[in-house]
Parts: C-alpha cells; sequence; structure tokens
C-alpha cells in the first residue's frame, strides 16, 4: 500500500481530516463508510506505530562515526 | 673632521631603535585614540591613531587581529594595547598594536551588533523558518557531553517522548575553537541526514562564554542546515545570533526538549480521540441519513401515493368535462348543420316533381279512363243494338212464344224421339222456368 510510505505526521493529518469531514456531515454515505474505514485502520496504525516504538536511550556519536550509549548523570545531582 | 665621525643612516637608527626597544615604558603601551587611514587588508593591518593634535602610525599583525572580534572601522575610538618601535626601512616610529578593544562598548558587544547588521543586510534573519517535525524519530542534539544541557534534554524527552532517539554530538561549547566543532558537527548532521530535528544548546553565561554562538561561520552553517534546528543557548535574556538564525528559540535546554518533542500520551489520547470522535461522526452521519430515510418514508406521498396522481385524476376528470363538452358541443354543431343540410336537401327533393308528375299520371289516366268509358259506351251500344237484334232471334224468344226445350238430368237436350225413354225424368224449360216430366208414351211420327 502507498499509505506505508506516509510519515506518520501524514497519517495523523489524514486521520483529522477525515474526522473533520465526517463531524462536518454532507458525506455521501458511501463515502462516509469508506472513510471511517480508512479512518478506524490509520488510527489503528497510527497507534500500533506508538506502541511498537520502544523505549530509547540516549546515543553519543564519537568521532570515528560510532555510537555508543550515553551514561546520563542523573546521579550526579547535575542541573 | 674626518669621516669616521659620521655615523651612517642604518647605524642611526639602529641606535634609535634600540632607544626604544629598551625603553621600559614603550615597551608596554596602553594607548586611547581614534583609528583613522584604516583599511581592512588580508593579513596586517596598517592604520594610524589620533587625537585632536597628535597621530601615531599603527600595525597591527594578522595574529593580533585575528583575535579582534569586532570590525574596526574609520574613526572609531578604540583603546589598544602594544609597545612603540622603529621600522627601519623607513624610518618611522609606530604602534605594534597587541590587541584592540572599543572604547565604551565591549568589543563582543560590538561585534555582536556589526554581525547582527550585516547578516540582517544578508537577509539572513528573513529567511524562511523550517517547521520542526511533530514526531520526530530521531533527534541529534549539538552541546557539551559534560553539561547539563543534555541531562535537561534526555529528562525531558524521556518523560514526554521516549520513543525518540536522541544522539549526542559532543562539541566544545566556549572558547575559541568551539565554533570550529559546532560547525563541524552541524555538517556531519547533515551529512548522516537521517535526523529529524537538531538542538543546539549551552547553560548561560558571560557574552565572552556564548561567543561561539554568535560567530558568523556558526550563524551560516545553522542556515545552511537541510535539517529543522532549535537553538538554545544561554539564558532567556541571552539571545545570540544562533538563536536568531535558528528556525525556533528555546529560553531553555528544557524547553528546546519540550518544542522539538510532543507527549506521548498526549498523542496517544489524540488517536483515541479522533477515533471516538470518528465513530461518533459516524453514527452521527448515519443517524441522520438514518432520519432523512424516515423524514422521506413518511413523506405525504410515500404514505398516500394516491395523492401523487390526485391532481392527474382531477386533471384528468377536468379533460373529459372538456372533452365531454366539445364532443358534445361538436356533435350538436354537426347535428346543426346535419339538419341545415337536410332541410336545404329537403328543398331540393324531387317530390314536388313526383306530384307534378303524379298528376300528370292522373290526369292522362283520367283521361285515358274518359276515352275508354266512352269507346266502351259506344260499343256498348252498338252491343245493345246487336244484341236486341239478337235476341228476337234468340231461342228465347221461342220460348216466350210458348215452345220449350226438353233435357235429361245430365242436360243433354232431348231433339229427337229417340232420345227420349219411358219414365224417364225430363226437364223442360220454359219461359219463366222449369217442370219435370215423366214420359209416358212416346210416338213416332212418320212426315218425312
Amino acid at each position: 500500500m502507498a499509505e506505508e510510505k506516509k510519515s506518520f505526521e501524514d497519517n495523523l493529518k489524514d486521520l483529522e481530516d477525515i474526522v473533520t469531514n465526517l463531524e462536518n456531515g454532507n458525506v455521501p454515505l458511501e463515502e462516509a463508510m469508506e472513510n471511517f474505514k480508512k479512518g478506524i485502520s490509520l488510527s489503528k496504525k497510527l497507534e500500533k506505530t506508538l506502541s511498537d516504538a520502544e523505549t530509547t536511550v540516549t546515543k553519543i556519536m564519537q568521532k570515528d562515526g560510532s555510537e555508543s550509549t550515553l551514561e546520563d548523570k542523573d546521579n550526579e545531582g547535575n542541573e | 673632521m674626518d669621516n669616521s665621525q659620521y655615523l651612517t643612516v642604518t647605524a642611526l637608527t639602529q641606535y634609535l631603535k634600540r632607544k626604544f626597544d629598551v625603553d621600559p615604558y614603550l615597551g608596554h603601551v596602553y594607548l586611547m585614540g581614534e583609528i583613522s587611514n584604516f583599511r581592512l587588508r588580508p593579513s596586517h593591518q596598517y592604520f594610524s591613531l589620533k587625537d585632536d593634535k597628535a597621530k601615531i602610525s599603527a600595525i597591527m599583525f594578522k595574529s593580533n587581529f585575528s583575535k579582534v572580534k569586532f570590525k574596526p572601522e574609520e574613526g572609531m575610538k578604540v583603546l589598544v594595547k602594544g609597545r612603540i618601535s622603529l621600522y627601519e626601512p623607513s624610518g618611522t616610529y609606530q604602534m605594534y598594536v597587541e590587541s584592540m578593544e572599543p572604547d565604551g562598548l565591549g568589543a563582543l558587544y560590538l561585534a555582536l551588533e556589526q554581525l547582527k547588521k550585516k547578516l540582517s543586510q544578508q537577509g539572513i534573519f528573513d529567511l524562511p523558518k523550517r517547521q520542526i517535525p511533530q514526531f520526530p524519530k530521531r533527534i541529534a542534539v549539538i552541546t557539551s557531553q559534560s553539561g547539563a544541557v543534555i541531562h535537561d534534554i534526555m529528562t525531558t524527552v524521556k518523560r514526554r517522548y521516549p520513543i525518540v532517539q536522541l544522539v549526542l554530538f559532543p562539541a566544545q561549547v566556549q572558547g575559541d575553537s568551539a565554533s570550529g566543532t559546532i560547525v563541524e558537527q552541524l555538517k556531519r548532521i547533515n551529512e548522516i541526514g537521517n535526523f529529524d530535528t537538531i538542538i543546539i544548546g549551552r547553560g548561560g553565561g558571560s557574552i565572552e562564554d556564548l561567543w561561539p554562538f554568535n560567530e558568523e561561520i556558526v550563524a551560516q552553517a545553522i542556515v545552511q542546515s537541510q535539517i529543522p534546528i532549535i537553538s538554545s543557548v544561554g539564558h532567556e535574556t541571552d539571545t545570540t545570533i544562533a538563536d536568531m538564525v535558528a528556525d525556533l528559540r528555546a529560553a531553555t535546554p528544557t524547553a528546546a526538549a519540550e518544542l522539538a518533542t510532543p507527549v506521548l500520551r498526549d498523542v496517544l489520547m489524540h488517536i483515541q480521540d479522533l477515533r471516538t470522535r470518528l465513530s461518533n461522526a459516524q453514527v452521527k452521519l448515519i443517524q441522520n441519513y438514518h432520519d432523512q430515510v424516515r423524514n422521506y418514508a413518511q413523506n405525504t406521498f410515500l404514505q398516500h401515493p394516491e395523492r401523487i396522481y390526485e391532481v392527474y385524476l382531477q386533471k384528468v376528470d377536468n379533460l373529459t368535462s372538456r372533452l365531454n363538452k366539445i364532443v358534445s358541443e361538436q356533435i350538436y354543431n354537426e347535428r346543426q348543420s346535419l339538419w341545415d343540410i337536410r332541410g336545404r336537401l329537403n328543398n331540393q327533393s324531387p317530390m314536388s316533381q313526383l306530384h307534378y308528375y303524379d298528376t300528370m299520371v292522373n290526369n292522362y289516366q283520367q283521361r285515358v279512363l274518359n276515352s275508354t268509358n266512352r269507346i266502351i259506351n259506344n260499343n256498348r251500344n252498338s252491343f245493345s243494338k246487336e244484341a236486341a237484334a239478337l235476341d228476337s232471334l234468340s231461342p228465347l224468344r221461342t220460348l216466350s212464344r210458348g215452345y220449350a226445350i226438353a233435357t235429361d238430368d245430365d242436360g243433354k237436350i232431348l231433339k229427337q224421339v229417340k232420345d227420349y225413354q219411358v219414365d224417364q225424368t225430363i226437364n223442360l224449360k220454359v219461359i219463366d222456368g222449369n217442370v219435370k216430366l215423366i214420359t209416358k208414351e212416346i210416338s213416332e211420327e212418320n212426315n218425312g
């Protein structure tokens, strides 16, 4: 599906547009059903994207181009 | 005096130079003056310093001049530090300037104003700002590895949007080489490319501390970045050029992290909210359609379909009666004209002619009858005469004279004796009737 290539923002925008469009009414029923299905599928996909994303650890880019984990200095009470 | 008493120019000049160089005061001179004859040169700078009554030549070598943050200008009052010496080839004494500060405002402040003016003229501040992605996947942070900035950003991101990948690109954030490392990291991030947002950050400090973020190469690198940049340099009151050219300015590193990321929980809620709104809208929409269908179903015409054609019925009625009327009128008219025609036909009838001919026929008939009667009468008269004549000859006349006619029962006239028999019934016809006789005797006579 071509939609797979769309960014999270684009998909969210699509979903918002669909909702607004449906809320405004005046949508032919067939189109509304189609949009509704699309909207539900988009919302699930968006939710899944976020839910599936794992919590990340901050990396540090070394001069040689390698990334290593950056330890936060939380314990040092630095602010 | 012989020639040996004469000094060479070189010797004298060397002597004078030595006087300058060993002088305990002229080696460290603090001088205040106005720049004159200044024209920016590629390497060493030559100019004069003057006041109302005096003037001194000055030179500033490239190595020293490169440390001057502001751009010297003609007529600018400056405070310089240096030494006085003599330049042998031209025989001029001059001030070798080691450092220069603008009089009044701080050098850095002046430099900052100058760079702002320059960049403003180049239109860099008016360049369109890039949109900061709402849902970044990877954020690059340029700051010191050891400072509080990265810590604040990490903490904030972890709290708000822990699914974003933060990558620190360590850079010096103060000192002469800081701008170089910042520019280098900016270029590197753009070369790697797969970042959504860059945060450039540094904690608060003096104008000198923040200076790298006021340098033109940093400003240019920020402007040239393909990736949107959020800048958070110094405290809220400090505005650096980096802040001004960045796509978004944040007051603090925490604010920068907040501007760079959404709150994951909010996003999820927003999506759920959208889904609820979607469902509600859909239900409402369907309800609307439902209502519409019901409304139509309750429509008078659907409820009473006969009303659809009531109008037509009436129309048909109307038309029918009009048709009848028209047809009646037409029939009447036709009949009328038929009568007319019949009347005219009657007028043209042959009856009168027939009558005439009838009369004629009758007339002729009468005349024929009259004629015939006359003829008959004539003939009858003739006949009567003849008949009278004949009558006188008739047997009946004979009878009247006493003769009779005898017949048998069969009516056969009995003329002779032999026709008779005895005891035969004989009918005698006399003039005025019949007589029945019975024969008694027959006698024959011979006369003849």
